[in-house]
């Protein structure tokens, strides 16, 4: 308690002092936005830098830019990496308004960029954790079955892992998939997986800018332990129209975009649909009978509207799908809804602001019918809306204060379920939850001088499970690891708004560089980060049928706080670009669950969670080639995730299911000529922990496994995989506008049966009664062959 | 429903493939096994003692012998005994029998609570369980049904049965087809009232649809399998017994877990993890030389058959 005050304080007095010496000196601002000029196309974290006085700034998310210097002359230079950079001489004697039009970059070949800024952002910025990744490197990269896909590429960068393929999301530094915070322009995406984890939902032709923090993460953002990834829609162009797309072998995606008004409104839209029901349909009806309904599609709107240079309106939705139906037999279907409204408005040249509100929504489906008078029909749901500012003030070239509030309303419908019963209804549906979270944050980024800058901040979150609803009382558990049985005369029935449970956290942020030299920097940072809402899920993988459940009073918060240090330096004029980080994260009240955990349609689930601490540490290295016909990067991670909870594991530490001690990929691209491209990825992984069993005994002539009561007492075989791919870009006509190009890829390109887990059973043809029962030890492997695909792409 | 997930997965990803593999497992420890499930059936009852062995090792479990096994029934309220019950293994091969000392003698009576005591090298190892009444069967029903995902066409059939009024009955339903018990873990087949589980508002009703139609066999799947191999479908001739055994709350989530247990390596992608399934056999001295596994129940059965013409 003390600790956090004295780091409050000390918070407080950074702040303070910046305020005052702001205002001793007069000084004008130079602000405005950076563009791309052929399609009017706002960049993000492009540079701004005053020559004479080595200071300057990027623009932020919305391509916004603001610089306050003393009056004078300057000479500064504007640039993002890929375009022509642009030096202005620019009298500046008041505040002044420019917007700046980059033109690509014309005498290379399209250059891969990883981080599209400039060119020595990672050793100059204060920002450590983080990845961005361009969509024209997510674009290069192999695919399975040539599909662009924004979550698989970056389980290629350092830190990030999955369990394998086919699993929902993904893990950043042994965390949780829940513990990730997804963001599509702004509003959270609660499954970021169609077909379970096989693709994302993200369009790529939609998507302008990722960027995935894994520590030193600010404070505007919250809710979640492990990361924040942050994907930006593009805007439309504001020039032309242009319409894209591609035929592959899973999805065929079309968008097109334009002007509404040119210069002043634009939008973009972009489908993609899935027709594998379409080809298969032969084998299907052979398998299933006629009637089968089997697709994935995802629709992504956007428009904005400048409505003068101090306000500017974006509408951005998003709308996806999974459809799986086999006649009346059975239905299951689930999908993401998003709807985003955001204002930009600029008070002054240094005051930004962004006002949002979003609504989403995450919901699934199952039905089943044995015939009219049996069916069961189950349903669940978890929608939220929310309303959130952010403001940024451009103190003063060496300051940059954000500050803000967000309030987000969540309801949870874990099971909307009926079923017909011969003709009589029974109803298994389960109480909706209701919740409030909000938060509150200030943070500044400052410049002390040359070599160090630091950002610092704080954020201040409250969360209330709220009626209507019931609250539980639970017995204690007769041994740690027992499911506790409700009490169920102390249960308590709350009305509409009225509180059950509260939980308020400070969340202290910050971080710091020191720049050795020109190339070489050092920077560390912490951060304590709350998470109020959790996925409950106890399989190999996350399912899209498992629940959220906010924190009440039988669950508490998940913490984390993290501390992590790392060494930036580059190479060769930045053509190489390398890191070492370190990190050390410890976590309080994640969740875990009783053995045999019965979590999907039970009022009293809270009874089976069990709550662990945890620690993560590790070391990540990553090497980048940036510049050049031969380009890629090699990450490298050395990792250690593990949990304890007095009920598992006879109360010893034991691996998370997502521990992964050694992790190395490569990805590389090579411009072969012109027309041709290459790039292959190279991914080998220590194996994930799983529980094994070591025995076998019967009851009523079953078997039944059994184990040493150790979690997690083995792993699963070393998993390595090579992908490859060839990209022939169409001839370019001069006055011909389409343009296309033929992606060939190969997954797993020499056929490796790598294990997704290892399952345990008996032989899967009956043993006769009186012989001895037969068990075995499964290697389920999810891709068991070689893939390769094919795609055209399109543009005009 | 699992059923349906992992036909998803096999439909989508024609290459997603399953193998057996041999794999280093960790030591298994020696433990005492009690397999002792009892009910109200006329004849002899037996309680196995076993010992557990290494998981690949697919041979017959070994027998323990020379222990002394008794089942009372008694008066929890003060501690008495009303009866006491031997059983012996007078051929020394690890089951030990009770047979009746009158004929149409019944051990378990419903509402009575029995306690099990196992007396070997010296420790005493105990258990308590209670015979919960069951239901009555209304009727077997069949009848012929088209092919639907996962299953064929072919003669199914349907219990029909109520759960008695009051929250909280569990069942165990076992079937026979031709004499044989459909013994795979697919095939276990749990009522909890008149669904899956608790808090599921389903006292007192009709079993539902998957409970009800949960009498039919589970095909044979991966190498080798032949759809009507060991146990095909009902067929016309064939004969249906099927019986309800009440169980304990203890009893029913005891065999709910492991079922989840020995069906684990059917789902794939959403496996849940492996873990012990409870006991209630306890050792009476905190020095025991053993750490018994298994699980002591004592039942109510009821029965019904029907020839499928």
């Amino acid at each position: 308690m003390q600790l956090k005050s004295k780091v409050l304080g000390l918070l407080a007095l950074l702040f303070l002092s910046n305020f005052s010496v702001a205002q001793k000196t007069e000084k004008v601002t130079l602000s405005g936005y950076m563009k791309e000029a052929s399609s009017g196309e706002t960049l993000i974290g492009a540079s701004v830098y005053v020559f004479g006085l080595e200071t300057g700034t990027t623009t932020n998310e919305y391509g916004f830019y603001s610089i306050s210097l003393p009056p004078a002359s300057y000479k500064i230079e504007f640039s993002y990496l890929g375009f022509d950079s642009q030096t202005k001489e620019i009298d500046l004697k008041e505040n002044t308004k420019l917007d700046i039009e980059m033109g690509e970059n014309a005498n290379e070949l399209v250059e891969v960029v990883v981080t599209s800024e400039a060119e020595d952002r990672n050793v100059t910025n204060t920002e450590m954790s983080v990845n961005k990744v361009s969509i024209a490197t997510i674009e290069k990269m192999p695919a399975l079955l040539g599909e662009v896909d924004v979550i698989r590429s970056i389980q290629l960068l350092p830190g990030v892992s999955t369990v394998g393929e086919g699993a929902t999301g993904f893990n950043v530094r042994g965390g949780s998939i829940d513990q990730n915070l997804i963001l599509l322009d702004e509003a959270p995406v609660y499954n970021s997986s169609h077909l379970f984890g096989f693709f994302s939902v993200f369009n790529p032709d939609a998507v302008k800018d990722v960027k995935l923090y894994k520590g030193g993460i600010p404070a505007r953002y919250g809710g979640r332990l492990s990361s924040i990834l942050d994907v930006r829609m593009k805007e439309g162009n504001m020039k032309k129209y242009e319409v894209s797309g591609g035929v592959g072998l899973i999805f065929s995606r079309l968008s097109v975009e334009g002007p509404i008004a040119k210069d002043k409104a634009s939008f973009i839209i972009a489908g993609r649909r899935s027709y594998i029901d379409i080809l298969a349909k032969p084998i299907i009806e052979k398998q299933v009978g006629g009637d089968t309904e089997l697709n994935f599609y995802d629709l992504t709107l956007k428009t904005n509207y400048k409505i003068n240079d101090k306000n500017r309106l974006f509408l951005s939705g998003y709308l996806g799908r999974d459809n799986f139906g086999f006649g009346n037999a059975a239905g299951f279907n689930w999908g993401n809804q998003t709807a985003t409204l955001r204002w930009n408005h600029l008070f002054s040249e240094r005051l930004f602001s962004n006002f949002t509100a979003f609504y989403s929504n995450y919901d699934y489906e199952i039905s089943f019918g044995a015939d009219s008078d049996n069916t069961f029909d189950w349903s669940a749901k978890i929608k939220n809306y929310s309303l959130k500012s952010d403001f940024s003030y451009f103190l003063n070239p060496d300051n940059l204060i954000t500050f803000g509030g967000q309030a987000v309303i969540y309801e949870f419908q874990p099971a909307n379920a009926k079923s017909l019963n011969e003709g009589m209804i029974v109803d298994f549906s389960l109480a909706k939850k209701y919740a409030l979270e909000a938060g509150l944050f200030i943070e500044n980024e400052q410049k002390i001088n040359r070599n160090i800058s630091l950002q610092y901040g704080v954020r201040w979150s409250f969360f209330n499970y709220m009626g209507s609803g019931s609250s539980y009382e639970f017995a204690e558990a007769e041994n740690p690891g027992d499911r506790r049985a409700p009490i169920l005369d102390q249960t308590q029935t709350f009305d509409a708004g009225e509180s059950i449970q509260t939980y308020n956290n400070f969340e202290p942020r910050f971080s710091i560089k020191y720049q050795l030299d020109n190339t070489t920097s050092l920077k560390a940072s912490y951060n304590r980060t709350a998470q109020y809402i959790h996925l409950v899920s106890n399989t190999t993988a996350a399912t899209p049928v498992d629940i959220w459940t906010p924190s009440t009073n039988n669950i508490k918060p998940q913490m984390a706080n993290q501390v992590a240090l790392g060494i930036f330096k580059n190479f060769d004029d930045n053509t190489w670009v390398t890191s070492m980080e370190g990190y050390y994260k410890t976590y309080k009240d994640l969740l875990e669950y009783v053995d045999g955990a019965d979590l999907l349609l039970n009022e009293y689930f809270e009874g089976d969670v069990l709550q662990a601490k945890g620690r993560a540490y590790g070391l990540e290295l990553q090497i980048e080639k940036k510049k050049g016909r031969f380009t890629g990067w090699t990450s490298y991670t050395l990792g250690r995730t593990e949990l304890q909870s007095e009920g598992i594991n006879l109360g010893d530490w034991y691996p998370s299911r997502f521990d992964q001690t050694h992790s190395f990929s490569t990805t590389a691209f090579y411009d072969l000529s012109k027309r041709w491209s290459l790039s292959a990825n190279f991914v080998v992984n220590s194996g994930t922990p799983g529980t094994f069993a070591t025995g076998r005994y019967e009851q009523n002539g079953y078997v039944y496994p059994h184990t040493t009561g150790r979690r997690n007492n083995a792993r699963i075989p070393i998993y390595h995989r090579l992908d490859v791919s060839a990209t022939l870009a169409g001839k370019k006509k001069p006055g011909k506008k389409l343009s296309g190009e033929w992606v060939f890829s190969i997954y797993n390109v020499y056929n490796k049966r790598n294990p997704f887990s290892i399952n345990f059973g008996e032989n899967r043809i009956r043993t006769p009664e009186g012989q001895p029962r037969q068990t075995n030890a499964y290697r389920f492997a999810v891709v068991g062959s070689i893939i390769p695909s094919v795609a055209y792409n399109f543009n005009f | 429903m699992k059923k349906y997930f992992l036909f998803l997965i096999t439909i989508l990803l024609l290459t997603s493939c399953e193998d057996i593999i041999d794999l280093e497992l960790e030591q298994n420890e020696s433990q005492l096994v009690v397999d002792a499930w009892l009910n109200d059936q006329p004849g002899p009852q037996v309680i196995k003692l076993r010992r557990t062995i290494d998981y690949l090792d697919n041979s017959f479990t070994p027998e323990v012998t020379g222990a002394t096994i008794t089942v009372a029934d008694i008066n929890l309220a003060d501690s008495t005994i009303n009866q006491i019950y031997v059983f012996e293994d007078d051929d020394n091969d690890g089951d030990y029998v009770w047979t009746p000392t009158t004929p149409g003698e019944i051990m378990i009576q419903e509402g009575k609570d029995y306690g099990l005591l196992v007396d070997l090298d010296g420790d005493q190892y105990v258990s308590l369980s209670k015979a919960n009444r069951t239901i009555p069967i209304d009727s077997i029903g069949y009848e012929f049904l088209e092919d639907e995902v996962g299953q064929p066409d072919g003669i199914y059939a349907q219990i029909y049965a109520k759960d008695a009024v009051g929250e909280g009955d569990v069942y165990w339903i076992k079937t026979f087809k031709n004499g044989s018990f459909l013994n795979k873990g697919q095939e276990m087949n749990l009522a909890y009232d008149g669904a899956f589980g608790p808090g599921t508002n389903s006292d007192g009703i009709l079993f539902i649809s998957p409970i009800r139609f949960g009498i039919n066999r589970v095909a044979d799947s991966g190498d080798g399998a032949i759809d009507d191999g060991d146990i095909p479908p009902y067929a016309i001739g064939d004969s249906i017994r099927v019986e309800i055994h009440s169980l304990t709350q203890e009893a029913f989530f005891h065999l709910f877990q492991a079922r989840t247990q020995i069906t684990q390596g059917d789902n794939g992608l959403f496996a849940t993890p492996i873990n012990n399934i409870p006991t209630n056999i306890f050792s009476q001295n905190e020095d025991a030389k053993e750490s018994p596994v298994g699980f002591f129940c004592v039942s109510k059965v009821s029965s019904a058959e029907r020839t499928i013409e």
